[in-house]
């Protein structure tokens, strides 16, 4: 269990970034970037969260002005995965402050992270470790080609890309299932735990739950599958793309939250402790969930989107529109 | 009128700062609090008179830790409390003259109960020989650090027995401190292999296992009283936060989606919270004889006090955002505790077990 890395390196380079580039970008920018992504070599971070602007990302207040053929940046973002040693940052600021609505204002960049005026300084995480940083523009200069698509596109190009963050096109949704622990870890945990001097496995009562998480997990599972055949997501056209993460991350915080509640004294136990059990990997990943209920757009926020645009245009009898609707989707986020 | 002065004591001399201050410290707590602590006659309040306590019972306990719950912070009267309560059950009256009196007077003591991680295993695999020495480890020793007096559950002659040991019989390295999830707290595991008990210093042979299960039920009932201030402050923090901090241009307080679950947190609390009040007044009825009611009450007040702080410092986290998944929200200090706290003397499946027979037997 233990050799399951929490987090693949360079995520945001070869999940949502890469995927960008190779959909939307230049083919001078998929000849600079596409190489050192996959190779790697080149680490991303995403620049959109900023202090006062998380869940409502739209109203961005990050400035670029361009200056010749520079562009200024001024500002700062905020819970930047990766930042300390990112090469590369997907950048959202505003270029136009008086645009006819906050959407429209925003553009988007492929910015390096090392110019001067941009510095980060890191911030701990709830696990006791550091992890991300704040980052901060001041006057910093990057090259106006550093411009993704056209201005005013940023808000278009960066809801695609949380498209591949929260697993719409595929990007995350696998990573949730297979880089996690997952019920058969819990299983085998169960087998291991005394409780009343038999192992917990025994317990009719865990066997409940236990069966209840299968029974979730495999409706992950099968949700996938399934949402690859348009003729059987007819009803709710968008539910299955919008809900993935939503449902993946909110099962594995019940789970390893329950994994806790199971060890007995040693759930009281943290990484450190030789006694804890397998490490204290659960207590661990119960708290390193949250990165994933709320790094991405948080679930209250997901709720939103899938009641907004889920149930509520919900197609009758259309086979194969989801594609339409998703570009609807997108546009009509984009206010 | 104690919740009161309890209240405003654990306000004013564990403020938040003053917390995070402790995190690293290795005994948790600052000795003047202790002090202070003792000159209230907190640490005698649930001793009789003639050991210079105060002679009230457990009822009278609970509002304090509820207070010390409440500003998180961490001091060994728990410990010190449960030892007392096991001597005055287990201890004949020479060795109760011999102790009680230091732990009114604020000499540190715990309980060493444990050496697997199981609170319904019956049975314990530490030894005193016929020699009497000891052989074994014990795991979360609460307080171990700053403890001079350990109250020892050990097998003696085939039967479970209690043993005090002082500190200065315990070698230097013989404790080690755990790395808990909730850094407020300390416990640590302590090896007492090879201490030599002397025979005044066994405590009585009659009903080892009846004290045993008292002591749990009265550190359930306390840990949930401690458990259910904590969750008051939690609120406290959700409910700050809904109140300051906006997105889409609205306090998010104002969404119904962060609303509705801090009202069950609410309503879980003022729940858990008249469990353990009530627990606390069948106490005092029953001046501390732990009968079936007693018992119900202990362990119903545990598992709500248990299920309402795990899902208040799992919202607490969420409602934060990405401050939330930081070191410096307080959040943390919260789904911290609320880890921590669910495993002292039983989770709530635990206690939900023992209740099935009692109720619906
Ligand atoms: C581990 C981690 C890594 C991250 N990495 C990155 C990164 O690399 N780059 C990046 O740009 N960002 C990153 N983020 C930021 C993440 O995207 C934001 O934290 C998230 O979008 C929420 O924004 P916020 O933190 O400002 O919280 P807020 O938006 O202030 O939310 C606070 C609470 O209010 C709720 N809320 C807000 N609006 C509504 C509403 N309309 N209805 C109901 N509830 C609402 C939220 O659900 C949340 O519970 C990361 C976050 C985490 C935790």
């Amino acid at each position: 269990m233990n050799h399951k890395a929490p987090i693949i390196f360079n995520t945001i380079g070869l999940g949502w970034a890469g995927p960008l580039i190779l959909k939307m970008g230049t083919e001078a920018e998929n000849q600079k970037y596409i190489k050192g992504i996959l190779t790697a070599d080149d680490i991303w971070c995403q620049g959109f969260s900023e202090p006062d602007n998380g869940s409502d990302l739209g109203n961005a207040q990050t400035r670029a002005v361009r200056e010749g053929d520079e562009y200024v940046l001024n500002g700062s973002k905020i819970w930047t995965t990766h930042g300390t040693y990112a090469k590369y940052m997907i950048l959202l600021a505003r270029t136009n402050p008086e645009a006819k609505n906050k959407y429209a204002g925003l553009s988007f960049f492929l910015s390096p992270m090392h110019a001067p005026g941009i510095t980060t300084s890191p911030i701990r995480k709830i696990t006791g470790e550091y992890g991300f940083t704040q980052t901060f523009f001041d006057e910093a200069r990057i090259p106006a080609e550093c411009l993704m698509g056209q201005e005013g596109q940023g808000w278009m190009i960066a809801m695609q890309t949380l498209q591949f963050e929260r697993s719409v096109d595929g990007g995350q949704a696998t990573k949730y299932n297979f880089k996690s622990i997952t019920s058969a870890d819990l299983i085998e945990t169960c087998r291991t735990i005394q409780r009343d001097g038999k192992p917990l496995l025994e317990d009719p009562v865990v066997q409940d739950q236990l069966v209840q998480f299968i029974m979730e997990e495999r409706n992950f599972l099968l949700n996938l599958k399934r949402s690859e055949l348009n003729a059987l997501c007819t009803d709710y056209p968008m539910s299955l793309m919008l809900s993935g993460k939503l449902e993946a991350t909110e099962l594995f915080r019940r789970m390893r939250q329950y994994a806790v509640s199971l060890q007995g004294a040693k759930g009281g136990l943290y990484i450190h402790d030789d006694e804890a059990l397998n490490g204290g990997i659960w207590q661990h990943a119960y708290f390193n969930i949250f990165s994933a209920t709320i790094g991405g757009g948080t679930s209250q926020v997901q709720n939103n989107i899938i009641a907004e645009h889920a149930l509520q245009r919900r197609a009758k009898d259309d086979f194969g529109k989801r594609t339409q609707l998703l570009q609807g989707y997108i546009a009509h986020r984009t206010g | 009128m104690i919740l009161e002065s309890a209240r405003n004591f654990c306000k004013d001399t564990s403020p938040i700062e003053q917390v995070r201050e402790l995190l690293e410290s290795s005994q948790g707590y600052e000795d003047g609090v202790w002090k202070q602590l003792v000159g209230l006659g907190w640490t005698g309040i649930a001793i009789p008179e003639r050991f210079g306590g105060s002679e009230l019972g457990i009822e009278a306990v609970v509002p304090i830790v509820e207070s010390m719950g409440r500003s998180l912070s961490a001091t060994p009267f728990i410990s010190c409390t449960l030892a007392a309560q096991v001597l005055l059950r287990a201890a004949s009256p020479e060795q109760q003259q011999r102790w009680l009196p230091k732990i009114v007077e604020g000499q540190v003591a715990t309980l060493a109960l444990l050496d697997n991680e199981d609170w319904g295993a019956n049975s314990t695999s530490h030894q005193l020989s016929d020699a009497l020495v000891l052989t074994g480890e014990k795991w979360f020793v609460d307080d171990a650090v700053t403890a001079e007096l350990f109250i020892i559950l050990t097998q003696y002659q085939g039967s479970p027995r209690f043993v005090v040991v002082e500190r200065n019989q315990l070698a230097d390295t013989a404790i080690q401190a755990h790395a808990l999830i909730d850094e407020t707290k300390r416990s640590a595991k302590v090896d007492f292999t090879g201490v030599s008990v002397t025979a005044d210093a066994m405590l009585s042979a009659k009903n080892t296992d009846k004290i045993l299960g008292e002591c749990k039920l009265m550190g359930a009932l306390l840990v949930a009283a401690e458990a259910v201030g904590t969750t008051a402050s939690c609120l406290n923090l959700i409910i700050e936060y809904l109140n300051t901090r906006k997105q889409f241009g609205k306090l998010i307080g104002s969404y119904q989606a962060l609303k509705h679950p801090s009202v069950e947190i609410l309503n879980k609390m003022e729940g858990a919270r008249s469990q353990i009040y009530h627990a606390a007044t069948l106490f005092e009825d029953s001046q501390g004889v732990i009968d079936r009611d007693v018992e119900v009450a202990c362990r119903m007040a545990k598992a709500s006090a248990n299920d309402t702080l795990l899902y208040a410092g799992d919202r607490a986290v969420q409602f934060h955002g990405g401050m939330g998944f930081t070191y410096e929200c307080n959040a943390q200090l919260y789904i911290r505790r609320a880890q921590w706290s669910q495993q002292q003397f039983g989770d709530s499946a635990h206690h939900r077990k023992r209740l099935a027979p009692l109720l619906l037997g």
